[in-house]
């Protein structure tokens, strides 16, 4: 054992890099172009979130003596087009992302009893790449856009020792590894009074690491977890639904006035704010917490001063 | 009339909306009855034991036993020891001394279920004597501010020196002797005061046996010396009776290679979890025993392979550290207990007076749990 001394205003450690971007745009014709960019991003403040607690916890940590801060190198390449007949922009893009020492809690980790952080951490690499589409549509009537995304973003950290593998050793799906992600937005205007809008959100649950068994060793209770985030919890899909009146349109009004009838999560579809499992009476119970599992229906009134038309 | 209906049904609407919590269960496709084979052999002739057994649901905690397995223990030069089954699950055999030599090589190869599975080859590092156990006084404090704790905590010293192995576990047996609180006299049966004649403490001394459930690794694989001094074991507190006539700490100390202390830390960390799971990260804990057609194959378990070496300490010390109790107040019954719970044990004053104890064990040291046969080795 051995301690390093530093005096009173020495540098322990420092880190430092150069951050570089670089974007081409070439426009292949009057309504497309292409885009490609790089960018090389350094880190030193980070996020520690545990979120397999009942309640999860964030703490934020500088990178110190023991923590080297985190790098990423992107490059992504994308084709615009636009269909002005149909008042459509669509467009395509693929990026690739890799992280260089990313940090995650190795196994059987502490979480907040810990003072010295740097010896439930360990260090290594991630790697993420994806492709989003986009559709776009402008016109009066009808607006909105439509999205999906396809991504996958995994980690492998892994030394010489046991102690310095995270999952044996092999790659695991990192924390926000969400393979699709959809949304759409639209707004329709029947007539100038009466206007419709929705939205509809989806992603695929976030990598989770779930206890599968029980067993007994030397007639002790264990529990057997399965591989470090192989399981998924529950997607999320929430559907919202808003309708606009406005008042009348007369041009000469002191005060103009609208109401909005907005609903929340539509289907009232309890999606899944975090997933936990006790341990009750020797049994594990398992549970999913949800918040605003339900409809929220809100009605607004709003006024302005002046006619519709008046900001 | 009407709003207020509205306003009610928009109050329950947005009550109902807060966070709610509801029981689930996650679609497991890994298979949840995984093998579970576990086992210890030790460089001392004797009795060594072998479970296998499956995993279950979380939801439903029990023991399944393995039963009809082959079990055998084979060294590196090639001779093998079959195991039977002595239980269901629970696989046993003598094994002579010759057969247990440190340095050798062992594996265990188990046929169960249609599958052949087998460890690695372990080798029986040697195992030092147990240096010495001592104990200190030491207070703990609780939850409650005013509330401390009294009792004594267990060290050891760990000496391994060149030629033995760096990494050791510690199994731990306790025995303690306890008294009940009186001699037993008169006693009540069939509705009449019966009298032994004279004091009996036929059922006053008892002894306590229990295996402590801890897991206690040490390691010197990081340190210059080959020595680790004051070791935490057991906390004995002033809670129960253990500490108030004699008690007894037997120890074992095994010897571990690298990979079997990893495994025994892993578990240590699950253990130590009180009540709550996920307070660490959790992980899957890994043995050295590998299902020999399907490497993939998550085997349960661990085959251990250690020397061993025990001791025994004694603790006779009185202390004085005992908070008030008062399980053993006597009272004056108003009616006759009924004839279930008969024998009552009873003492009778300088007045004639017919006082009960409000609970059997006072009398009866049996009824904590203990026997009254004295260990061989007290």
């Amino acid at each position: 054992m051995d301690s390093l001394i530093f005096q009173r205003g020495k540098i322990i450690k420092s880190y430092s890099g150069p951050e570089l971007r670089a974007a081409i745009n070439y426009s292949t014709g009057t309504n497309s172009s292409v885009k490609i960019s790089y960018n090389r991003i350094r880190q030193y403040l980070f996020m520690l979130s545990n979120t397999i607690a009942i309640s999860p916890t964030d703490q934020w940590k500088l990178c110190d003596y023991h923590i080297k801060p985190p790098f990423s190198d992107q490059l992504s390449v994308g084709y615009y087009q636009d269909l002005p007949l149909t008042d459509l922009n669509t467009s395509v893009e693929i990026y690739y992302k890799r992280i260089h020492n990313a940090i995650d809690f190795k196994d059987g980790a502490g979480f907040l009893t810990t003072r010295n952080f740097e010896t439930e951490l360990l260090q290594g690499n991630q790697s993420a790449y994806g492709i989003e589409l986009m559709v776009k549509k402008s016109s009066e009537k009808l607006n909105g856009w439509i999205s999906y995304a396809y991504s996958h973003s995994e980690v492998l950290i892994t030394g010489d020792s046991p102690w310095e593998k995270i999952n044996f050793g092999h790659p695991y799906l990192s924390n926000y590894d969400k393979p699709h992600a959809f949304s759409l937005v639209m707004n329709y205007h029947t007539n100038r009074r009466l206007s419709f809008s929705t939205n509809m959100v989806y992603s695929t649950g976030r990598p989770v690491t779930y206890p599968l068994s029980i067993y007994y060793i030397d007639g002790q209770p264990y529990v057997n977890y399965s591989l470090r985030n192989e399981y998924r919890i529950p997607d999320y899909l929430r559907i919202d639904f808003s309708i606009n009146f406005e008042a009348t349109l007369n041009a000469r009004k002191i005060a103009h006035n609208y109401w909005m009838i907005n609903i929340y999560n539509l289907t009232g579809r309890k999606n899944a704010y975090s997933v936990f499992f006790k341990s009750e009476d020797g049994k594990i119970n398992g549970y999913k917490m949800s918040v605003f599992g339900t409809q929220i229906v809100t009605i607004s009134w709003n006024f302005k001063l002046g006619n519709y038309a008046s900001e | 009339m009407r709003v207020n209906n509205i306003i009610l049904i928009f109050t329950l609407i947005i009550t109902l909306s807060g966070g709610c919590i509801e029981p689930f269960r996650p679609d497991l496709d890994d298979n949840q009855q995984l093998i579970v084979i576990n086992g210890t052999l030790t460089d001392k002739e004797g009795y060594h034991y072998i479970n296998v057994s499956l995993s279950v649901p979380y939801e439903s905690p029990e023991n399944v036993p393995v039963q009809g397995c082959s079990v055998e223990v084979i060294d590196d030069t090639g001779n093998s020891i079959q195991f039977y089954e002595s239980e269901p699950g629970l696989y046993e055999q003598w094994i002579d001394q010759e057969f247990l030599k440190t340095g050798r090589k062992y594996k265990l190869r188990v046929t169960a279920e249609d599958s052949l599975y087998e460890s690695r080859y372990e080798t029986l590092l040697p195992c030092p004597p147990v240096q010495d156990i001592y104990y200190e006084i030491e207070k703990k404090e609780t939850a409650d501010p005013e509330k401390t704790i009294h009792g004594i905590q267990f060290y050891t010293d760990l000496v391994a020196h060149n030629g033995y192995a760096r990494n050791y576990r510690w199994e731990l047996e306790e025995t303690w002797e306890y008294h009940a609180e009186y001699l037993i006299r008169y006693y009540l049966q069939y509705n009449s005061r019966n009298d032994l004649g004279s004091e009996s403490d036929s059922l006053y001394y008892c002894w306590s046996t229990n295996s402590i459930n801890e897991i206690y690794t040490g390691t010197i694989n990081h340190l210059t010396k080959d020595s680790l001094a004051r070791i935490p074991l057991r906390y004995v507190s002033n809670e129960t009776s253990r500490l108030k006539v004699r008690y007894s700490l037997f120890i074992n100390q095994y010897s571990l290679s690298d990979t079997a202390y990893e495994y025994w830390n892993q578990l240590k960390k699950q253990h130590q979890e009180a009540g709550g799971l996920y307070e660490i990260q959790p992980q899957q804990i890994r043995g050295n025993i590998y299902n020999i057609n399907n490497k993939d194959e998550n085997v349960l378990g661990n085959f251990n392979v250690s020397g061993l070496s025990a001791k025994r300490v004694f603790v006779s010390e009185r202390f004085n550290f005992f908070p008030e109790n008062y399980d053993c107040v006597l009272y004056e019954p108003r009616f006759t207990p009924p004839s279930s719970k008969w024998p009552i044990w009873i003492i009778i004053d300088h007045w004639g007076k017919l006082l009960l104890a409000n609970n059997q064990f006072c009398f009866d040291c049996t009824k904590s749990g203990g026997t009254t046969e004295k260990p061989y080795f007290w």
